[in-house]
């Protein structure tokens, strides 16, 4: 019986649950040790697990059963979830110490709630990487959607927060129920109810295992805010930064990714499902990045482009890439958390304002979250030798390289677009935000610099974001191949050799992306506020171009700005009409048709009762005639009767 | 049958006489009543007339039991029998006016009536009504019809300063004649047919020759005359006014003893008489009992009067127990001879109430007098509730075991339809009977007064309620009973 | 030992009925205990080696008819028994004690009522099992009519006018229609069962009344078919099915909470019990031209969706527990009749489920009412900063309400979706609809109550309780919250360890299963 596996999931389970009980009468001492100290301890519980690598799957009791389904509660801890645990618990460990001060102004009710949710998520989100069957994949699945919920309805003081945190619970929802229909198909056709290192999957595709891969890629979809169910993470943005860093950002959203790296043996079987994994991810890398470039919430910004990163994610695994589709969420998670932590001490600096337009020249007023976001930014792009070039140009050249797939050279494609839009929308919002003068609507005349246990994770971030590439350096066609070689045992190796041309592929990227990111210097920064001496020599080519693209094309930038109208779309096609049909329902069916029908016979009975009643006049003639009428009656059956 | 008479010896008038002793010992109370109202200072006279009627019923009780399961065959060359169905409904009778009269005599009383009049009229109803069950020979059974009704006519107008109760008097009497007019022919026709008055010979003669236009123009005008008397409908127009005008203790023993007795001679008639004809009479019997269902059901929602509500649940229940005589041989008979027991509790529980609260002007049978009787008399108001849910048949109370018995017997008899419209209808039954409780438990608009329970009373209510709660959780025992009593017309006819 | 369990509260509450105010409720809070304690002694010392009854009881009632007292637990009825006796001791607590709520009478007709559904779920013999669903109405009647809002006892004005006219009834709180009216409909339908009871013993030959012999022996199709329905629509009004549950809105609107615990915890569940019980075993060959087990479901599922939207359109918060209730009871209706070990157990573990969340949901509900005077949850919000404790227990319930994997409705949910999955996919796809619009419904809900600023003053609307009358915003008392306690706990046990209930189940339930599915 091995205990580890509980163990890391039992520290966030108690500390929420300490947390939950009495939280909100304690001291806020206590809450800061708790909060964040239960996701350190697992971290380490993780490391320890890592160093004595540990690889079991370790059933602890029977859930249920029920004839020929019986489910055992089985935690399985093999290199994969160790892998997902680490990043959990690590970025989460940074994110929550972020958090408590981050958190600072909240009452000391609220400040123990956040805690706990947060607590609960990290517990739900290593459930759910810990799990070694279908059931209780589903459980934390489940379960990560619901304190996304609690945590994105936060502030739920804020309308805007509540109808957020619905929405993402609903949409999650569906995609548990496509999950859970998933897990019938297993069971009912290929017998499973645990992972069992998929032995049961059938080595030829078939319809069933088609269905089955979709459920889940549709459960996977919605997690990962993929199209079409992504409409929820944009506002999920009104939760506090530190649950968008840590959620919306590192961990959760990337689930997706995981459970098609989980569920590789039937991806790779089922061909359809498989392609159209990569091919959502494609069009979600370029759709969001898209709309990325025309929002003015710095955080709505980053959410976008999140929904783009996972997008590569998505076709990094969507083409069998596994080992590089984990890589970029390792970095992902690394550049992105750096991203919404720094960006959070911008908000905190600029009293809660999120337009970024009006920041302006904070750079050099921000000593330290300044670099750090920029780090960040050049990760984001993809810039040498950041830990996001070597993740993307991973993902692209492994796509890039794969033989004989129809589609691999068309998502390439898109995956190097996109890739370029990404230089383009960060370089926007870092040009726009630290660049330049600072704007005459900028809330705080002198910011000043977050505390350290708020510049500390961000530190350590950033740093990483720096050197953590050279664990993987294979983008270079050289170096090592840790995480590769870590995931192998379970993901298997890169089924095709790099291909020749891959390097130059690999630069050309990097070329397109840094040019893009310098480009909107030239688009978004006046002339006037270009600092002296600084790209004078390209600043001529700026001179042909006054204005900005979105000027000439309002059309276009309207359908961007309205996020190709999909929030609309749904509102029209699935709530109006929901709300509509149950009034309706409920005024003309339920109340008229169903209820009534009832209350209409009683009526009908009670007047035949009065109808009846005004024959009893009390005339005798009238009693004698009903008598002879009823015997004449009587008469005719009987006749009838007797002569048939 | 001349013969027969030459040489008729004393044992064998004696033997006769032993089978209709039940019937004897009545009439000799009866006679005695009479008498001591002659000599008897008047003051006395009610109180004497109660003790005599009540010694010569419960005598009439102890006779039946000597005569249980005495096979008897048959007295007075057949006119007449001591069978067990006989002693079933000697009992009955017998219970039923003992009951009666513990109601009564405060009652009249608190009315001032002429009391020795009354329980000699109650006498000899109860006498003819003993006759009918004794009775077999189309003959004997016209004559306790008639003295039964002619007894009736008299008691419904007792009342005499209350012009409903007059009109009741006078309605009833032609009602009924002219009802007894079509039984009479009825007879005469089937004596034509079979050539005898004796239902054993006519069951010989007519066997299952339903093609016998005499027999079955007979059978027309008898089924007409008996569901007048067992007041179903279309023939029960008279019930409400009848019901409504006699004096509430008339009521209450004509609900039921009327009934009762009219079953025993559809019984007698149509199931030891003409069983080969039950095609015939099975369908007038079914379009009998559909209609009062309908009828008695619907009409009785409208009800303001608990006495009219009352008289048309009586039709409603007719038609119930007639399914019972359509059922299947044995059990059907059977079942009804028990939901006539049950709706004895039941329904005299029911009225014994309304006689009990009644003041001394008049009747008190308005919704609105019921209001509050829970808070004033619990244990009054729990009864009444017992007595309406037996009514309507829920359990656990006789009035749900009865009609199971009824229902079963139905459904085994190939009467599924008319079961089913029977459970429909005593789905609607349940709103006329639940109104009662609600205003037995609605508080009284203007608090009143509480009104004494006389002890006789008050004990035969409580007997009636304590039978309809043990009837419906044991209710073997009398269903045994029952079935012995109904041997008797089942072998006939099987 | 059974007869125990059924007599005992019947006589306790004949017992309260006698004595006066001051000891009613502790002598029912005994009763209800003890009857607790021997339900679960019989749960505990339950034999799971094999199917079949436990505790049998079996002696002649009616013997010239074959009319048997038989007695008899199996691993189906034994949950229900518990959970009646659990909910009828939460009842019990919950009932205010007070001398013009007429406590000793209410604490009587109840603890008559649960005696009465226990005996439902222990009878073996049809007629014995008639018996106990008919009483069970009168208890019922009177607590709806005399202790629901506006009633007699509550309102304090006299009952509505029920003299001629009762129908079309007036508007506003009216228990008096509401009772009669379900208790009509409830009858048109069981009325019709005695008939198919009756012909039961009558076609099948079988000549008996008790369901193993009954089981045995199967009617010709056609009569089969009559005969179903005559069965099927009693337990459709009673459970209720869509479109059977015309009485639901009214009759729960009405009904007094403690009394609600009992009437929406566990009535309901005597319907979908015998559901399972009777429908499932005693009809096997449904006739070529109409397949009912095809049919059932499809009202099953409609139920589900019906109920969700009705849910969606409720403003009385009240009214949204009745119409969620109804599409968890579809779920219900679905597991039973998908034929299969996973459908029918997922089924009874719903029934346990539900019989736990909606008592806690009206609980939750009235003490909302009680503190803030309104149940419209347009009217309310912002509850949460200033009852955080309520909050917090109303999150859990609703989230077990919404089906939230790892509460105890996931599991039911689960096995029933799992089961009708392999009986129609596609019947399953439709069903799983509802699965998402529970949390729409259920956290507009509890949104709606508890979210928004904590500012503002609440609205006073017209409330049926008299203390509502100055709404004074004071938490989750202690008591309340150990009333909660039990029911939150097994929402945690059973959805991590249900096989606690399936353990005892499997064997049953594998009985009724159908072979040819």
């Amino acid at each position: 019986m091995n205990w580890l596996p509980l163990v890391i999931l039992l520290f966030p389970a108690v500390g929420g649950a300490l947390l939950a009980g009495r939280g909100w009468r304690w001291p806020r001492p206590l809450t800061v040790i708790i909060g964040p100290g239960v996701v350190w301890l697992s971290f380490f519980a993780v490391l320890y697990g890592y160093w004595t690598d540990v690889n079991v799957d370790q059933t602890y009791w029977t859930w249920i059963r029920a004839g020929s389904f019986v489910l055992p509660v089985n935690l399985l801890l093999d290199h994969l979830s160790l892998f997902m645990c680490l990043v959990i618990t690590g970025v989460g460990g940074l994110i929550v110490t972020y958090a408590v001060g981050y958190m600072e102004h909240e009452s000391d009710a609220s400040y123990a709630r956040f805690f706990c949710y947060m607590d609960v998520f990290v517990f739900s989100m290593l459930l759910l990487v810990l799990a070694g069957n279908f059931v209780f994949l589903i459980v934390g699945w489940a379960l990560v959607g619901l304190s996304s919920y609690l945590l994105i309805g936060f502030y739920y003081w804020r309308p805007a927060a509540v109808v957020a945190a619905r929405k993402a619970f609903v949409m999650n929802v569906i995609g548990d129920v496509g999950m859970i229909l998933g897990t019938f198909v297993v069971f009912l056709q290929f017998h499973a109810t645990t992972y069992g290192n998929f032995g049961w999957v059938p080595k030829s595709d078939s319809g069933y295992l088609e269905l089955a891969a979709f459920l889940f890629l549709v459960g996977a979809v919605a997690k990962s805010a993929q199209l079409p169910l992504h409409t929820w993470l944009p506002d999920a943005m009104e939760g506090p930064t530190p649950v968008s860093a840590l959620i919306h950002a590192a961990t959760m959203v990337t689930a997706g990714v995981y459970l098609v790296g989980r569920l590789h043996p039937i991806y790779d079987v089922a061909a359809v499902a498989h392609h159209t994994v990569a091919i959502v991810g494609a069009v979600t890398a370029l759709f969001a990045a898209t709309i990325a470039i025309v929002q003015v919430d710095i955080k709505r910004v980053l959410a976008y482009s999140t929904m783009s990163q996972i997008g590569y994610m998505f076709l990094a695994v969507g083409m069998g890439a596994y080992a590089a589709g984990f890589f970029h969420l390792l970095s992902h998670a690394f550049f992105k958390a750096l991203l919404f932590m720094s960006a959070g001490n911008v908000i905190h600096a600029m009293d809660d304002e999120q337009d970024m337009r009006r920041y302006g020249g904070l750079w050099g007023q921000l000593r330290w979250t300044s670099p750090s976001f920029l780090i960040g930014s050049l990760a984001l792009v993809g810039v040498f030798p950041l830990v996001g070039f070597f993740s993307k140009e991973f993902v692209l050249g492994a796509v890039f390289s794969k033989p004989d797939d129809p589609v691999s050279i068309w998502v390439w494609v898109v995956g190097f677009v996109t890739a370029v839009l990404t230089g383009f929308y960060t370089g926007r919002m870092w040009w726009v935000a630290f660049w330049g003068r600072p704007s005459e609507t900028r809330p705080v005349e002198q910011p000043h610099e977050a505390p350290g246990v708020m510049l500390i994770p961000v530190l350590i971030l950033a740093l990483l974001s720096t050197a953590g590439g050279l664990v993987q350096t294979s983008a270079l066609g050289f170096g090592t191949t840790l995480v590769e070689d870590y995931l192998k045992p379970v993901l298997g190796a890169l089924a095709w050799p790099p291909s020749p041309i891959e390097l130059i592929v690999t630069i050309a990227t990097f070329a397109f992306g840094v040019l893009a990111f310098l480009g909107a210097y030239l688009m978004y920064v006046p002339r006037s506020e270009r600092r002296a001496a600084f790209l004078d020599g390209v600043a001529e080519v700026a001179m042909a171009q006054p204005r900005p693209w979105s000027e000439q094309f309002p059309r276009l930038q309207a359908l961007l700005e309205h996020k190709y109208y999909f929030d609309e779309l749904y509102d029209f096609v699935f709530i109006r009409p929901l709300n509509w049909i149950a009034s309706w329902g409920d005024r003309r069916i339920d109340r008229t048709v169903i209820d009534g029908s009832l209350t209409g016979v009683a009526a009908l009975i009670e007047d035949g009762g009065a109808g009846l009643g005004a024959l009893e006049n009390g005339y005798f003639r009238s009693y004698v005639l009903v008598f002879v009428g009823g015997a004449i009656v009587a008469g005719l059956i009987v006749l009838w009767r007797a002569f048939t | 049958m001349l013969a027969a008479a030459v040489n008729y010896s004393w044992s064998q008038a004696l033997g006769d006489m032993a089978q209709i002793s039940p019937v004897l010992v009545v009439s000799v109370a009866l006679l005695v009543a009479m008498i001591l109202d002659l000599v008897l200072p008047p003051q006395v006279r009610g109180a004497s007339a109660a003790a005599v009627s009540l010694v010569g019923l419960v005598g009439a009780i102890v006779a039946a039991l000597l005569l249980y399961q005495s096979r008897g065959h048959g007295a007075y060359s057949k006119f007449a029998t001591g069978d067990d169905f006989a002693v079933f409904f000697h009992v009955f009778f017998a219970v039923l006016g003992i009951l009666t009269i513990l109601v009564t005599h405060p009652y009249l009383a608190r009315r001032n009536f002429l009391q020795p009049e009354f329980y000699i009229l109650l006498l000899a109803a109860t006498a003819g009504m003993m006759v009918m069950g004794s009775a077999t020979s189309l003959v004997t059974i016209f004559l306790g019809l008639e003295l039964l009704s002619v007894a009736l006519y008299v008691m419904s107008g007792f009342a005499r300063r209350d012009t409903k109760s007059q009109e009741a008097g006078v309605k009833y009497l032609l009602m009924g004649g002219f009802a007894s007019a079509f039984v009479l022919y009825g007879m005469a026709l089937i004596y034509g047919a079979t050539g005898s008055t004796v239902l054993a010979t006519i069951a010989q003669a007519a066997g299952s020759d339903t093609g016998n236009n005499l027999l079955v123009l007979g059978i027309l005008l008898l089924g007409v005359g008996f569901a007048f008397k067992v007041s179903a409908a279309p023939f029960q127009m008279w019930t409400p006014d009848v019901y409504q005008g006699a004096p509430l203790p008339v009521t209450a023993f004509m609900s039921v003893g009327t009934k009762a007795a009219a079953f025993a001679m559809i019984l007698r008639v149509f199931g030891q008489g003409l069983p080969g004809l039950s095609h015939d009479w099975g369908a007038l019997l079914a379009f009998v009992a559909a209609a009062s269902m309908i009828v008695g059901n619907l009409a009785a929602i409208v009800q303001s009067s608990l006495k009219r509500l009352l008289a048309y649940s009586g039709v409603a229940q007719a038609g119930y127990i007639l399914v019972g005589v359509l059922g299947a041989h044995g059990a059907g008979q059977a079942a009804v001879l028990f939901y006539l027991a049950a709706y004895l509790v039941m329904n005299f529980g029911a009225f014994a109430i309304l006689v009990v609260m009644s003041g001394p002007l008049g009747d008190r049978d308005r919704f609105g007098d019921l209001d509050g009787l829970g808070y004033r008399h619990p244990l009054l108001g729990v009864l009444m509730t017992l007595f309406m849910f037996s009514l309507a048949g829920f359990p656990p109370t006789a009035g749900f075991i009865g009609k199971f018995f009824l229902f079963a017997a139905g459904v085994s008899g190939g009467y599924t339809w008319l079961v089913i419209l029977a459970v429909l209808m005593s789905v609607v039954s349940v709103f006329y009977y639940f109104r009662v409780v609600v205003h037995v438990w609605t508080p009284p608009a203007a608090p009143e007064a509480r009104f004494a329970v006389p002890a006789g009373a008050g004990l035969a209510i409580i007997l009636s309620g304590v039978l309809a709660l043990v009837l419906g959780l044991f209710p073997s025992l009398l269903f045994a009973l029952a079935q012995l009593g109904a041997a008797p017309v089942v072998a006939a006819g099987g | 030992m059974l007869t125990t369990l059924w007599v005992l509260p019947v006589a306790g509450g004949l017992l309260i009925a006698l004595l006066p105010r001051h000891f009613a409720k502790w002598t029912a809070v005994v009763v209800t205990l003890v009857e607790l304690g021997l339900a679960g002694f019989v749960a505990y010392s339950f034999d799971t080696s094999t199917g079949g009854y436990r505790w049998v009881e079996h002696v002649q009632w009616i013997p010239q008819i074959k009319v048997d007292y038989f007695l008899g637990i199996d691993g189906i009825s034994v949950w229900l028994v518990v959970l009646n006796a659990l909910i009828g001791l939460i009842a019990v607590l919950a009932t205010p004690a007070s001398p013009e709520f007429r406590t000793s009478r209410f604490l009587a007709l109840l603890l008559v009522m649960q005696g009465a559904m226990t005996g439902v779920f222990m009878s073996v013999d049809l007629v014995l099992f008639y018996f106990f669903w008919e009483a069970m109405l009168i208890p019922a009647y009177f607590l709806l009519w005399m202790w629901g809002e506006g009633g007699t006892f509550v309102a304090g004005r006299p009952a509505a006018n029920v003299s001629r006219g009762a129908f079309p009834p007036q508007e506003g709180p009216r228990p008096l229609f509401a009772s009669l009216k379900f208790v009509l409909f409830t009858l048109a339908g069981s009325l019709l069962m005695l008939v198919g009871i009756i012909g039961e013993f009558v076609f099948t030959g079988a000549s008996s009344f008790n369901l193993p012999d009954l089981a045995k022996h199967q009617a010709d199709p056609v009569i089969q078919f009559g005969l179903f329905f005559l069965f099927a629509v009693a337990f459709f009004v009673k459970i209720p099915v869509f479109p059977f549950h015309g009485w639901l809105r009214d009759a729960y609107l009405a009904a007094p909470t403690p009394m609600l615990l009992l009437f929406a915890g566990v009535m309901g569940k005597t319907g979908a019990y015998s559901m399972l019980r009777i429908l499932v075993p005693l009809f096997h060959d449904p006739t070529w031209w109409w397949n009912w087990n095809g049919v059932v479901p499809v009202l099953g599922v409609l139920g589900i969706i019906w109920g969700a939207l009705m849910a969606l359109a409720q403003a009385d918060m009240k009214a949204l527990v009745a119409y969620s209730s109804l599409s968890h009871m579809g779920f219900i209706v679905l597991g039973i009749f998908s034929f299969n070990a996973q459908g029918q157990e997922g089924a009874v573990i719903q029934m346990v489920n539900h019989g736990l969340i909606v008592p806690a949901l009206f609980l939750l509900v009235a003490w909302i009412q009680e503190r803030t005077g309104t149940r419209d949850r347009g009217a309310l919000f912002g509850l949460a900063p200033r009852l955080p404790v309520l909050a917090g227990v109303f999150l859990v319930v609703t989230l077990a309400a919404l089906g939230l994997p790892g509460l105890n409705s996931f599991v039911g949910e689960f096995m029933i979706l799992l089961g009708s999955w392999a009986f129609s996919p596609g019947l399953t796809a439709v069903a799983s609809i509802g699965l998402v619009l529970a949390p729409i419904y259920m956290l507009r809900l509890f949104q709606g109550a508890m979210y928004a600023p904590a500012t503002g003053e609440l609205p006073h609307g017209h409330a049926g309780h008299q203390e509502a009358a100055a709404p004074a915003l004071v938490d989750l008392r202690g008591s309340q919250l150990l009333l909660l306690s039990p029911l939150l706990a097994l929402m945690f046990v059973i959805g991590l360890y249900p096989d606690l209930l399936t353990r005892v189940l499997t064997a049953a339930t594998l009985g009724l299963a159908l072979p040819w599915r």
